[in-house]
């Protein structure tokens, strides 16, 4: 087996990308399953960088089906959020694991990113953004 | 990839690729869960692992020696070493990491150590007389 396909064996990620409008915003649904670490998150990265270089300003993110996320990845959703601010723009979160759920919150990533429960709350507030949609996410969950 | 064991401890040696990280962290993952952890404890110690990992990994350089990743369980504690041939980290390990200045102004980068420092109860370098690095991670059993 080469080197390449030795490599392929062994990433587990995968990202799926719709889009939705709320509020007569555009909105860059992006589905992430499996794992972020230092070996996954360029793809991320490169997708997200792609679709901002496009003028997207809004993203959703659909959380449900990942596994694991590390600093790496953790790191390459706080540099999108910073650009997309930057621009006017937002970045919010649904379907967040318990998991999850705990490293976001330990490491005080729920103050900078709103999280939701479902997405048509997700879409209410990209639309109606003086709306308080945000689900408190527990301190201290460890 | 090759494995040793020897009563509670085990050691894992990977190419320094960072494909190999999610072998780590289930190869910690089923050794803390074995060793009486429980969650969240289990995520914070293979959090960490995977940190230190990467961190290897990634400052690795050209150096194609692989790394060694070693656990060991007492009755209370668990310790993990990680040990690669790349250069020296110097005095990265020994740099504290403000989480809120970092929340604050949207860095990207320098979380891994803060993650380690935090999850696990205590975490040390050095630089081996043999010209390694070696990080020693450990987690306390808490009954």
């Amino acid at each position: 087996m080469n080197e390449a396909n030795d490599q392929q064996m062994w990433k587990k990620f995968s990202l799926s990308t719709t889009e939705v409008e709320a509020g007569g915003l555009s909105i860059q649904k992006v589905r992430i399953q499996g794992y972020l670490d230092s070996s996954t998150f360029p793809d991320l990265q490169e997708h997200l960088n792609n679709l901002l270089q496009q003028g997207t300003r809004y993203y959703l993110l659909d959380l449900e089906d990942l596994t694991y996320i590390s600093s790496a990845g953790l790191g390459v959703l706080m540099g999108i959020l910073r650009e997309v601010r930057e621009k006017k723009g937002d970045l919010k979160i649904i379907n967040m694991s318990e998991k999850i759920e705990r490293v976001f919150s330990l490491l005080g990533f729920s103050r900078l990113m709103k999280v939701y429960s479902t997405e048509s709350e997700a879409l209410e507030s990209f639309a109606h953004p003086q709306v308080e949609g945000q689900d408190e996410v527990p301190e201290d969950r460890f | 990839m090759s494995m040793d064991h020897d009563r509670d401890h085990l050691e894992l040696k990977i190419p320094p690729r960072l494909d190999y990280l999610s072998t780590v962290r289930r190869f910690v993952e089923d050794f803390s869960r074995d060793a009486g952890f429980a969650e969240p404890d289990i995520e914070k110690i293979v959090m960490s692992v995977d940190e230190a990992t990467s961190n290897s990994i990634t400052h690795n350089g050209s150096n194609r020696e692989p790394l060694r990743i070693a656990v060991e369980a007492t009755d209370s504690a668990l310790i993990i070493r990680i040990e690669d041939s790349g250069s020296s980290f110097g005095t990265r390990f020994i740099e504290e990491v403000e989480l809120d200045t970092h929340l604050n102004e949207m860095r990207k980068n320098g979380l891994g150590l803060h993650i380690m420092k935090s999850f696990m109860d205590s975490v040390e370098y050095e630089r081996t007389e043999d010209h390694k690095n070696l990080v020693t991670m450990t987690k306390f059993l808490r009954v």
